[in-house]
């Protein structure tokens, strides 16, 4: 046999071997991507709003916990629903890991959403899912110290509305410090790795 | 030969279900073929809810989605939805939603749907109601939606 023919032979083998070990390398360790956004440095803060029982609830009532908010309307059939199902995914993930997180929603639709419907609503998601309304001052308030759009889109009748909304998820730390915004963009399980990240 | 056959056919039955497809239904009307109409369960005095499916055409010319009707609401409406720069919009589609010829419109979680108005009752998880879509070419249809989980994504695009 030829001797070039061998060590051409050997050498495939190697840069085969090479390329299967790196190719199990990567797959096995993929380079991790956190997801979401640095919130700006002056969103945030601690606030009070109205339970689903229709007593007070402050904000450091979530203290020791993290929480995740959510800002939407319980009339909001479609988008709403999504991104509290995602929350609900994320804080379920987030408790495996050994990571204590408080979902919560905040209604941005007062007028309509009473304790009741909103208590409701969260029900529907999860079990320690945090409704909250307010006056409509109070939402004003916690909306702006968050940045939360919101805006009414009339049809014309009284009661039947929709409302143009953000739709970031906020990220308090057990201090309740906002320390970060999930896009609806961002995947459940890139939103936990992300958090998990953080915490270590 | 047969038995086997009936054998292999049992296990589809069993596979199917097992997937959690037993719900999956179709439906045709005219060149069109609408893939798993589906809802999400909502609160007890929840007044809107949603509809969601996949409408395929097989056909050489392009039809519009004109209107769905559900006994369950009061009014329907055809939705679509935009977001930019985080914010959420969601507006009733002028014209209907167009179904081009050879192509699969998806109505989906954060895009177009069916926006139910109205509520006279709560929808119920595993729970199916009937939709009635009207399209301007293939004419009427009633399909039944079935009710999955209240924050539900159903992906529909593998059954194509």
């Amino acid at each position: 046999m030829n001797r070039n023919v061998v060590l051409t032979g050997v050498a495939s083998v190697t840069v085969a071997a090479i390329a299967l070990a790196a190719g199990i390398y990567f797959t096995r360790a993929p380079a991790f991507e956190p997801v979401g956004l640095m919130p700006p440095a002056d969103l945030g803060g601690a606030f009070t709003l109205v339970d689903s029982d229709g007593a007070d609830f402050s904000s450091s009532d979530l203290s020791g916990n993290g929480a995740m908010l959510y800002f939407g309307f319980t009339y909001c059939p479609d988008v709403c629903p999504t991104e509290l199902a995602r929350v609900a995914g994320a804080v379920d993930q987030l408790a495996e890991e050994g990571i204590a997180v408080t979902p919560v929603f905040i209604t941005v639709d007062p007028e309509r959403d009473g304790p009741e419907l909103v208590g409701d609503y969260t029900d529907l998601f999860h079990p320690d899912m945090i409704g909250l309304t307010g006056s409509v001052e109070q939402i004003e308030q916690v909306a702006e110290q968050y940045g939360v759009y919101y805006r009414r889109v009339d049809d014309g009748s009284a009661t039947d509305y929709l409302i143009d909304h953000s739709s970031y998820i906020y990220l308090l730390d057990p201090t309740g410090r906002l320390v970060w915004m999930f896009r609806p963009t961002d995947g459940v399980d890139a939103m936990v790795q992300t958090i998990v990240e953080a915490a270590a | 030969m047969f038995k086997g056959m009936k054998y292999v056919r049992a296990v589809m039955i069993i596979w199917a279900a097992l997937m959690g497809m037993a719900h999956a239904h179709d439906y045709e009307v005219g060149d069109l073929t609408i893939t798993h109409p589906w809802s999400r369960a909502t609160a007890p005095a929840a007044a809107n809810g949603v509809a969601y499916m996949a409408i395929t055409n097989n056909g050489s010319s392009d039809d519009i989605l004109i209107a769905a009707e559900a006994p369950v609401s009061s009014r329907t409406e055809l939705h679509t939805h935009e977001m930019t720069d985080g914010v959420m919009r969601m507006r009733p589609v002028e014209g209907g939603i167009t179904i081009p010829a050879g192509e699969t419109v998806y109505l989906e979680p954060s895009g177009l749907h069916v926006m139910l108005m109205g509520l006279d009752d709560r929808l119920v998880e595993g729970e199916l109601f009937p939709l009635t879509l009207t399209f301007q070419n293939a004419g009427t249809i009633e399909v039944e939606a079935a009710i999955e989980s209240p924050g539900a994504v159903l992906d529909l695009h593998s059954h194509h």
